[in-house]
């Protein structure tokens, strides 16, 4: 290929050539000789001019389409001169209501025709008569044949003031377009004898890339730097990829998952966690009670009923003052929707094998009105660790680790808290770059009282964290609501990171 | 929690604190009560609010208690503080008749207290807080102060007719107690307390003065305290001998802590009253005593404490220690119900050394860390249905049981077989849901403005009733709406889905009304039937509001053997 060819597809020689044979054309002529859509003929004809090889002239086109009332001049004269011909003669004038009813003109029409009459000192009005003051003579005589010369090609051209004139009266409509008409450069004529016809494609082929025929292919460019439209992929959802991490992150510092049932016994959600049966937080407005069955059976251990009863009522056998009262295992039967995950962990008490260390990220339930703050459900999560060498410095460490490794945290600090199962208790904060001092756990041991009646004597770490806090602070959500989000567009396209 | 507000001034002055101490220097103190400051105002009287995290301790849920808590943090105390009362000469004799109704009583005499409008406020707080919440709304326990120059000993506990009147508080006509549980706000509030026929209690002084109608309400004279009074009778009645004990010495401390001097009242029981002896004085002066080795402390802390270290720590806290042979007994207020063992001792010694002063270490034994097989089965399922280009939904699992039912054009009778709230906040989470399919479709429904096609899926647990038990269950749903979503699109996901989780499935023809006739069909795997599958009826789409075609299908995956998601723990019905 020699430096003055040029190679172009064979659909921009074909437009070339009959360009090249008609001279100076528009789109719309040329898509009518070459038979292609007129939207295909304005692409090839755009890349021949990127090539030089023609060149395009945007024209304004003004096109004058009569209206009605222009159509009913063309027939009856403007209303001036109609108005003239009505009182031709009468010199003794007549009445304009009587000119209006005869020539059946609109009011305006009238006024205005009336309005061009005197301005010429054409006829005099008087108390509402008409009389004609001298020779008629035709009024606007060009614009009745301007009119005349539109109607027949609305290209046409014609002065300015005319036309005008003939719009504000409403006789015509002026509409412009665009018309681009294009024709071959010299570069083009002279180029033409010696273009080279490649084929351009959009796509390769699988064939093409087998057989070797791309090597005489040349690929379309694209426009690579538009936004394209974004994938309609099914996600996981944010809240609980959310979770997935922090069940990641646990299972990473030696915790196994431990999950349990919605709805849950009083025994294991508070009469194994040492709460007095009538403990303020056993209340009906505490905690979902159920219609129906109000109750379930209680573990079939024995053993571990009696065991759990005596330490209520007596304290024993571990030194307690337990809670001096009567125990009713119908209390323990109740059923409720679990109102905490430590239920779970009480569970995983049973026949726990030590050293153990558990989590559970468990819905749970309470009686609140739902807002901003307070969902009915939410999620907590909880767990246990539990090895002979326990004491209250390695919960302390334990919390530290979580508020590093889970909420990315730097500082923390302590301070003294309390939960009905365990003592001592502390609460966790962790320090947000914006936000200070966050709370965002709390922990404690298993009083003894929790862990005898299972038959544990090493001592057991409970602790929350509060994942939803976590989530919400990340997110920047203020709304809990917006944790069980029904918004699909923000589903679908929230950044994960 | 319990929230009560108090002043910074009154805090300053009780604790004899710099005039200038920041609100955050004060709220760091709080912390050894397990208190926080909540919110803050000084601008409007030194508002403070504070937040008391603990349930077991009504001696703090008021600025007095609050104070003599952290006196020994800040240094101004130290020990136990006095509980020493003399005797009044004041007597109250107990109606046996009250026994099955509201059989204890506990009183004391406070003098020389000086009254202000603010202290007043301050204690009637107190009294609301305590009754409400340790007192669990009055039934087990109310508290009553009365003017004590205004009566004279003994007093009458017992049960009277309701036809007996008096002038109750805020009343300047006489009611009956009858018209009292009728009429007075309190009587209305309080009355199902009582029993509904029958005499009902009374505490009158000798003369036939009325003082109250426990636990409703005092008497407009004798049982109102203004800036005027300066000796009270305090006293507490209820259910629980030992519960009326503790909350009249922790007001009776809380008016001692405002200059009070106490006096004791003697209450004459007669035999046979539920665990009361014949002869009770109140308030209690003697501390109680738990008895503890320091070595145990100093190894459940792991913190190199020496005994006299821990000595002087729990000092701090208020509490007396007493040297004995290998241990140490430890005194404390008999209000202090938290304490229940030697760990609860271990916390006052951690409280009073510092948490912030505690070295947190990491622990050194090895676990395995492991997700529940239930969420890895789970996972499959949500990472094929992610797969498919379906997006995932998160719905409360306790919902509206029309969702359940008039909206999935079923009857009412599908929701004997739903686990329903007896005490619900409102009807929008009264139910436990059975099936995910609903929470789908109102997802669909609140989505109509956006872009269709919408692919939904949820994995989530539903709760059954099923023959004599309660199962918590994981489901599946698979929801497609969009204007070319067919029967066929939605049973090539579940082929795909069946396929990745190493199952196959037989699909049988049946009708349903919700969904349309031709295009539904039960799903059996393993030999069961675990799902439904077929285009949504148009008149579903109809009560859903929404106006484009959908096809669902749903499984129970604990049906699938070749997941490990059994449904957990069962409760036979006990009833």
């Amino acid at each position: 290929m020699d430096n003055n060819s040029i190679s172009i597809s064979p659909e921009m020689v074909d437009v070339l050539r009959h360009l090249n044979a008609s001279g100076p054309i528009t789109i719309d002529g040329l898509a009518e000789i070459i038979g292609i859509p007129h939207g295909k003929v304005e692409l090839i004809t755009s890349r021949l001019c990127k090539e030089n090889l023609a060149k395009r002239e945007v024209k304004i086109i003004t096109r004058s389409i009569l209206t009605k009332e222009g159509k009913k001049i063309i027939k009856n004269g403007l209303p001036e001169n109609q108005i003239l011909e009505a009182i031709k003669n009468k010199l003794d004038g007549i009445p304009i209501a009587q000119v209006s009813s005869t020539l059946g003109l609109t009011k305006q029409a009238i006024n205005a025709g009336i309005g061009k009459l005197r301005k010429a000192n054409l006829i005099n009005v008087n108390k509402g008569i008409l009389i004609p003051v001298e020779k008629t003579t035709r009024l606007n005589q060009e614009l009745e044949d301007t009119l005349k010369t539109l109607s027949e090609n609305p290209l046409s051209s014609v002065s300015k003031k005319v036309l005008t004139e003939l719009s504000n009266r409403g006789f015509i409509e002026i509409k412009e377009r665009q018309q681009t008409s294009v024709e071959i450069t010299e570069f083009g004529t002279s180029a033409l004898p010696n273009i080279q016809i490649v084929e351009t494609v959009s796509r390769l082929t699988p064939d093409q890339i087998r057989s070797g025929g791309w090597r005489s292919l040349q690929l379309k460019r694209y426009n690579i730097v538009s936004h394209p439209k974004t994938i309609p992929i099914g996600r996981k959802h944010p809240y609980l990829m959310f979770l997935d991490e922090v069940k990641q992150k646990l299972v990473g510092l030696g915790f196994a998952e431990m999950r349990g049932p919605l709805v849950e016994s009083e025994f294991w959600n508070f009469d194994a966690l040492f709460q007095a049966q009538d403990h303020s937080a056993r209340e009906w407005s505490d905690v979902y009670t159920i219609k129906h069955p109000t109750h379930g059976t209680l573990p079939k251990d024995q053993e571990l009923i009696k065991n759990v009863q005596r330490v209520h009522e007596t304290g024993e056998p571990v030194g307690s003052r337990g809670w001096r009262y009567r125990w009713d295992p119908r209390k323990a039967a109740q059923l409720l929707l679990r109102p905490q995950g430590t239920a779970v962990s009480a569970r995983t008490l049973y026949n726990l094998s030590i050293p153990a260390k558990y989590f559970c990220i468990a819905r749970c339930y309470r009686p609140d009105s739902v807002d901003a703050v307070h969902l009915s459900e939410f999620n907590q999560l909880e767990g246990i660790s539990c090895d002979p060498t326990i004491t209250f410095r390695t919960l302390l460490g334990l919390l530290k680790t979580f508020a590093i490794e889970i909420a990315g945290a730097t500082k923390v600090r302590f301070k003294p808290d309390y939960y009905p199962f365990t003592s001592p208790s502390a609460e966790l904060s962790a320090l947000h770059p914006k936000l200070g001092y966050i709370e965002f756990g709390g922990s404690g041991i298993f009083r003894p009282e929790v862990t005898a009646p299972f038959g544990i004597t090493d001592p057991v770490i409970a602790w929350g964290l509060g994942v939803d806090r976590l989530y919400m602070v990340k997110r920047g959500i203020n709304d809990i609501r917006e944790l069980f989000t029904q918004n699909l567009n923000w589903l679908r396209t929230v950044p994960l990171t | 929690m319990v929230a009560f507000k108090i002043s910074y001034y009154d805090v300053i002055e009780l604790l004899n604190l710099p005039d200038d101490i920041s609100i955050e220097e004060l709220d760091h103190l709080f912390s050894y009560a397990k208190s926080e400051i909540e919110e803050h105002n000084l601008a409007d009287e030194g508002y403070i609010k504070v937040d008391c995290k603990t349930s077991n301790r009504p001696d703090i849920w008021g600025v007095e208690g609050l104070a003599r808590e952290i006196s020994g943090a800040t240094g101004l105390y130290k020990g136990l503080p006095d509980l020493s009362a003399k005797p009044s000469g004041y007597i109250i004799e107990v109606d046996p008749l009250i026994k099955p109704i509201r059989p204890y009583i506990a009183c004391s005499l406070v003098r020389s207290v000086k009254f202000s409008d603010f202290l007043i406020k301050q204690l009637i707080q107190l009294q609301e807080k305590v009754d409400f919440s340790y007192g669990r709304r009055r039934r087990r326990s109310s508290i009553g102060i009365y003017n004590a120059n205004l009566l004279e000993s003994p007093i009458f506990y017992g049960l009277t007719s309701r036809s007996t009147s008096f002038y109750p508080l805020g009343y300047n006509d006489k009611m009956t107690l009858d018209e009292i549980l009728k009429k007075h706000e309190k009587g209305i509030e309080y009355g199902h307390i009582l029993p509904s026929k029958g005499d009902l209690p009374i505490l009158r002084d000798v003369n036939g003065v009325v003082l109250s109608m426990p636990p409703i309400i005092n008497s407009n004279d004798v049982g109102r305290v203004n800036e005027e009074t300066t000796d009270v009778l305090v006293e507490v009645t209820g259910t629980n001998l030992e519960v009326v004990k503790v909350v009249n010495t922790l007001i009776t401390q809380a008016l001692r802590d405002r200059g009070g001097k106490v006096f004791s009242v003697e209450i004459r029981y007669p035999e046979n009253h539920g665990d009361a002896p014949t002869t009770l004085v109140t308030p209690e002066t003697e501390p109680y005593e738990i008895e503890v080795n320091p070595e145990d402390i100093k190894n459940y802390l792991d913190l190199d404490l020496t005994e006299k270290d821990i000595i002087n720590l729990l000092q701090k806290r208020r509490l007396d220690v007493v040297k004995n042979k290998g241990s140490i007994v430890v005194k404390y207020p008999p209000y202090r119900v938290d304490l229940l063992h030697w760990v609860d001792i271990a916390e006052e010694t951690a409280i009073a050394y510092g948490y912030m002063n505690i070295k947190p270490i990491g622990t050194q034994i090895p676990t395995v860390g492991r997700l529940s097989p239930r969420t890895i089965s789970e996972n499959y399922v949500r990472e094929i249905l992610s797969g498919c280009s379906l997006q995932e939904v998160l719905s409360f699992s306790l919902t509206d049981p029309e969702k359940l039912t008039k909206l999935m054009g079923c009857s009412e009778e599908v929701l004997s077989t739903c686990v329903q709230v007896a005490n619900p906040v409102s009807l929008t989470y009264s139910v436990m849901r059975n099936r995910l399919l609903p929470g789908s479709l109102d997802f669909l429904s609140r989505n109509t403005h956006n872009e269709y096609p919408q692919y939904l899926f949820e994995v989530g647990e539903v709760v059954l009733i099923q023959k004599n038990s309660v199962k918590t269950v994981a489901k599946a749903a698979v929801t497609l709406a969009g204007a070319d979503v067919s029967f066929e699109h939605c049973h090539s996901i579940l082929e795909t889905l069946t396929q990745g989780l190493g199952t196959t499935y037989k699909l049988e023809a049946i009708e349903s009304t919700e969904f349309i006739q031709g295009r539904t069909a039960r799903i059996i795997i393993d030999g069961k039937e675990v799902g439904i599958i077929g285009e949504i009826s148009p008149e579903l789409l109809e009560n859903w509001e929404v106006f484009i075609p959908a096809a669902a299908f749903e499984i129970d995956l604990s049906l699938i053997s070749s997941l490990d998601l059994p449904p957990i723990e069962t409760f036979e019905i006990l009833e």
